[in-house]
């Protein structure tokens, strides 16, 4: 492989926004996020474990970062166990049931409290793992009537894959043993960090069985960390203000008015492009086309870069980056209907949103739309759109 | 407004640049789908430099997803997705997580109408692809004489090897990995040297 390819393979590999959070942070690539929510769920969680806490925030925003990092700064602590779990890893959201949370945050206490148990324990963790996992039962069939037959084999399935709502009591009675046993044996307090759960596509999945489960476990003693799709306080508005808990928004960053966002974006290319090979034209031009949203940032870098190599540069410019732009907003703009445009020229002119139907509410989801929180609420059009929208505008008008 | 390339360019972009969980669209006429994939799964293992799985979704997402869980190639070229509805496309967001095994990503070839769907019903998995929706040029494949020589001569002084030489190192399974190489043999109508690199 000759050294030019291996030197693209790098710079593309520093700009990886695709890949586990982890490996980032590792990589020492990551750069504390300005008006970052985690500070203050870590301080809230710190004081009170066994509470329940919310996080939204848009696609692409750096909600599993963010909850990888507190995961390791609750760990810190040393009276706080906190457990990471992507869900969607473990079970089929898009089936999820009511009582899966549960049953998987059983199988983690079964793992902390290991093989040395008392026999209470024992059927409890059994309860645990039928309900998680499904199990056989042979029913004897009436001896009298066909005792040469063998007995009668019913298969019951696990909430990981499917529900089983009768056996809650009885999860909800063995998720407590285990809880209470695991809190003695580390002498720490357990939280829960669930994530993946923002990508449930129906918000009522997520409070009849996410939110649900969550606020079963917390009766335990056991507090939670969920993440949740940018939609819901919008869709479940009335829901999340009445429950007992806290709930947070991650916003994209406001690169246009605000100082403390911009450096941030600044700090990103500082500790993923020491040597600058993207030039600093090239970098303001990015980081504003960007919107403000972190994984549309990688995005771009990497199809800068990718065009560099293709144009045998040595350096990403200016020219590689308005080629990047204008990719990334192709693909944006795919599928976008006339309603759909109609409501991205109205938030353009208008300079405001109030996000009520399932259309307004996929524009927010999709990044169409970006939601600023500081310094003030704002909501734009995605800035990759703007010169697309404004040109369909004037096609349009001259129609 | 589309990103069009041929499929030679479409490799060159992006097969050496894999280094990491990187996933991408190619879309395609419906009826060149087969064709393409064909064409793909002899020459993406040589430009990717890795092994690669052709994973078929015609039995449903979950399938795949379970497919694709148990392969273990790093790369995966994904297809028959196209009578996927919207509930298979919503499920395949949901379980983005499992895309992602830690080492390179994958391609997905669509014809246009899937790609619609997949636009409207995966936004988690569309977020990762970024710019990478390409739709293949077909046409465009072909150089003429004149475009040939003139792209030879350009690999030629890039490397200061001769046609002959290129030959010779194909021949010696000793070719060096770059993409080019890959390009230069096909333009020498000797495609069938890059089977004997795997």
């Amino acid at each position: 492989m000759s050294d030019r390819l291996k030197f693209f393979r790098r710079l593309m590999s520093a700009f990886e926004g695709t890949s586990n959070p982890q490996r980032a942070v590792e990589r020492g690539f990551y750069v504390n996020l300005p008006n970052n929510p985690i500070g203050e769920i870590t301080g809230r969680v710190a004081l009170r474990p066994s509470s329940v806490h919310l996080l939204f925030g848009g696609i692409g925003s750096g909600k599993t970062t963010q909850l990888l990092l507190t995961q390791q700064a609750l760990n810190e602590l040393e009276d706080i166990k906190a457990i990471y779990v992507d869900v969607s890893l473990v079970t089929d959201i898009s089936d999820l049931k009511s009582g899966a949370l549960i049953a998987i945050a059983g199988l983690e206490l079964i793992n902390i409290l290991g093989s040395s148990s008392s026999s209470d324990l024992k059927n409890f963790k059994e309860i645990i793992k039928k309900a998680a996992y499904g199990y056989t039962e042979y029913i004897p069939i009436d001896m009298t009537a066909m005792s040469w037959s063998k007995p009668r084999e019913v298969n019951y399935k696990g909430l990981i894959s499917t529900e089983n709502r009768e056996n809650r009591e009885s999860i909800s009675l063995a998720f407590s043993a285990l809880s209470q046993a695991a809190i003695s044996t580390t002498k720490k307090e357990i939280i829960f960090l669930f994530d993946g759960l923002d990508r449930l596509s129906k918000s009522k999945t997520f409070i009849n069985s996410a939110l649900d489960d969550v606020i079963e476990i917390n009766k335990t003693g056991v507090g939670s960390i969920l993440v949740g799709s940018i939609v819901i306080p919008y869709s479940e508005r009335a829901y999340i203000a009445e429950i007992t808990g806290y709930s947070y928004f991650l916003p994209y960053l406001d690169v246009l008015e605000n100082v403390e966002a911009k450096q941030f974006f600044i700090e990103i290319f500082k500790v993923r492009d020491p040597e600058n090979f993207i030039d600093q034209d090239a970098r303001e031009l990015l980081i504003f086309h960007s919107g403000g949203v972190l994984r549309d940032l990688m995005s771009l870098c990497q199809a800068s870069i990718e065009e560099a190599y293709m144009d045998g540069s040595e350096l990403i410019t200016v020219q590689h980056a308005n080629q990047a732009i204008l990719a990334l907003a192709r693909s944006k703009v795919i599928g976008l209907t006339d309603a759909n445009i109609n409501t991205l020229r109205k938030v353009m002119t208008e300079k405001s949103f109030s996000p009520r139907t399932s259309e307004d509410f996929d524009l927010l989801l999709t990044g169409h739309i970006l939601e600023y929180r500081y310094p003030r609420q704002r909501f734009v059009v995605h800035p990759i759109l703007v010169p697309l929208i404004e040109s369909m505008a004037v096609s349009l008008t001259n129609g | 407004m589309d990103n069009l390339f041929s499929l030679d360019e479409f490799l060159q972009r992006n097969g050496g640049l894999l280094d990491s969980n990187i996933w991408m669209v190619l879309v395609v006429d419906i009826n060149d789908i087969e064709l393409t994939v064909t064409d793909l799964r002899d020459t993406l293992e040589i430009f990717s430099e890795c092994s690669t799985g052709t994973i078929s979704g015609e039995s449903g997402v979950r399938n795949l997803i379970n497919q694709i869980k148990e392969a273990s190639e790093e790369y995966f070229l994904l297809w028959k997705l196209d009578d996927w509805d919207n509930n298979e496309w919503k499920i395949f967001d949901a379980l983005r997580s499992r895309l992602d095994k830690g080492n390179k990503g994958g391609l997905l070839v669509l014809s246009e109408q899937a790609n619609n769907l997949m636009i409207h019903n995966a936004p988690n998995f569309v977020s990762w692809l970024g710019a990478r929706i390409y739709y293949l040029h077909k046409d465009a494949e072909i150089l003429s004489d004149e475009e040939c020589d003139r792209r030879l001569a350009t690999l030629q002084e890039w490397t200061g090897k001769t046609n002959d030489d290129v030959i010779a190192l194909a021949e010696n399974r000793q070719l060096p990995t770059d993409p080019e190489y890959g390009e230069w043999l096909i333009l020498l109508n000797r495609g069938d040297l890059l089977e004997r690199q795997k």
